[in-house]
């Protein structure tokens, strides 16, 4: 939750901030092209979101560590998985992928709307994502073959968010394919590439007089 | 020109990214089937006690929140076609929503018949819809509505009569219950066999002030008193008085033979009919007694 409220609330202001302040101008008056801005700014954030997601990571361990030796044997037995369990690192990987993109939509808004409107896209997306699964299912309770394409139509376009949330499985101790995860964070790069593009054009496009 | 080419070339990158994203999640979805983790449905706070607090003072929109998702919970797994209605949430939903908001009438009742739908239309836990209205009753004893549904469960789901008119009963005694109550108690009473209670039952509603209700009442006692004249004084003479082989069951047949001294009427003065092949003898249709009701053996 820490780790997207900073890929919202600091991704909306990258680029916005910087025309608002008028620093865009001596920025791009540098020798730095108006891509190179666009993905310097989203690795410079990704960067500290990698910082927050360790430090997160360290703590959740400490607590896991201290709950774990707390508890007895007999109740440890009951436990699905291990209190400190390794595959807890599969899960933060996705989340901290989930993040990035949420990151690219953010930068992405930001290059074309206000910081207030962009925080609004981003959060509204971030939660349609999240839902996403139901509109995959979609055929199972609907019979009408338009509304289904349509609801397949719209889980491709939007973010897959649900996808990158293996929390459930990890921590009963169900089996996550290296397939599934591998091909989780190529469609997660993939997406995040394809918002970057789009924004470096947006951007491209923008007159700052 | 050459800034339009990056234009579209950049574009066209975009689409073949997109692409690329929409192709592996396809891919993933096709190779790795997420169903057991996403048909596992969790309630990672099962305590009422600990939600309330939880909501803080947003405890009746957390009740509505709670509400949505049994529903949806519900439909969810009905509608769901690859046959895994389990419905294992539904109970947990429906006791944390009515435990935010104790008058949440609405969810104790259409929770009830959730509840009590029978697999695979539903978890066909009768016992948990009883709970639940109880659990309404215990914040609203006076909500008749409570009773009437308990009532039902009985009726329709163990089929217990007798219970069944109890609740009704009970029903008719709180504030405000409709009269109609106490007349569908006494027929439960007929139905379960019960003849006994549904006469007091019938004799005390006599008493109402409400004509239609006195209608009915004596209408009801009239039935009743047809169906004991059917068991102790018809059914068993013939039973007594079976025709020759090639013989159909007739009154004359009977009356010649002298097992009745004229053809029996019913006590709105309309004769009985009797089933020429069975010899099952009922009330006739042209009766104002008719349709009589669905009935059990006599207690």
């Amino acid at each position: 939750m820490f780790g997207l409220f900073i890929a919202i609330f600091i991704g909306i202001g990258l680029v916005s901030k910087e025309v608002e302040r008028r620093s865009i101008y001596s920025l791009l008056s540098k020798p730095i092209s108006r891509p190179q801005f666009i993905v310097g700014k989203y690795a410079g954030l990704v960067l500290t979101l990698a910082a927050n997601v360790a430090v997160m990571t360290v703590a959740l361990y400490a607590v896991l560590g201290y709950l774990t030796y707390i508890q007895t044997p007999a109740a440890r037995s009951a436990w699905d998985a291990p209190g400190v369990d390794p595959r807890l690192l599969e899960a933060i990987g996705l989340i901290f992928v989930e993040l990035m993109i949420v990151t690219a939509i953010a930068l992405f808004f930001s290059t074309f709307s206000t910081p207030l409107l962009a925080a609004a896209l981003t959060f509204g997306l971030f939660i349609v994502g999240h839902f996403n699964t139901d509109l995959k299912n979609f055929d199972k309770i609907v019979d009408s073959l338009p509304a289904v394409w349509l609801a397949r139509g719209v889980y491709h376009t939007v973010p897959d968010f649900s996808a990158f949330d293996i929390k459930t499985e990890v921590v009963h101790g169900l089996p996550v394919a290296a397939g599934y995860i591998g091909t989780t964070v190529g469609y997660g790069f993939a997406y995040i590439a394809a918002l970057l593009v789009v924004s470096v054009l947006v951007f491209a496009r923008r007159d700052f007089k | 020109m050459s800034a339009w080419r990056g234009r579209a070339a950049g574009v066209a990158l975009a689409l073949a990214l997109f692409g690329a994203a929409a192709t592996l999640q396809v891919a993933r979805d096709r190779i790795y089937s997420r169903e057991q983790a996403q048909n596992r449905a969790f309630l990672y706070v099962q305590s009422p006690a600990v939600l309330r607090r939880l909501a803080l003072s947003f405890d009746a929109l957390a009740a509505d929140v709670y509400w949505i998702r049994a529903l949806q919970h519900y439909g969810g797994d009905r509608l769901s076609r690859d046959g895994r209605q389990r419905y294992q949430l539904l109970y947990p939903l429906l006791d944390l929503t009515t435990s935010l908001d104790p008058y949440f009438t609405i969810a104790y009742r259409f929770g009830a018949i959730f509840l009590s739908e029978g697999y695979p239309g539903g978890p066909g836990r009768p016992d948990l819809a009883v709970a639940l209205l109880k659990k309404g009753i215990s914040s609203q004893p006076d909500n008749w509505r409570y009773y009437h549904d308990i009532a039902f469960v009985h009726y329709w789901q163990f089929q217990d009569t007798r219970t069944a008119a109890e609740w009704f009963r009970l029903a008719r005694k709180q504030p405000d219950a409709p009269t109609w109550l106490e007349p569908v108690a006494a027929s439960m009473l007929i139905e379960g066999g019960d003849r006994e209670s549904a006469r007091i039952v019938l004799q005390q509603i006599l008493n109402s002030p409400e004509p239609w209700l006195q209608q009915m009442a004596r209408r009801s006692l009239l039935q009743l008193d047809a169906l004991d004249f059917l068991d102790r004084s018809i059914r068993p003479v013939i039973a007594r008085n079976p025709p020759p082989p090639g013989t159909p069951y007739s009154w004359q047949w009977l009356v010649g033979r002298g097992a009745f001294p004229g053809i029996p009427i019913d006590p709105a003065n309309v004769p009985f009919e009797i089933d020429p092949a069975t010899g099952t003898v009922s009330v006739s249709p042209r009766s104002p007694l008719f349709p009589m009701p669905r009935i059990g053996s006599p207690q």
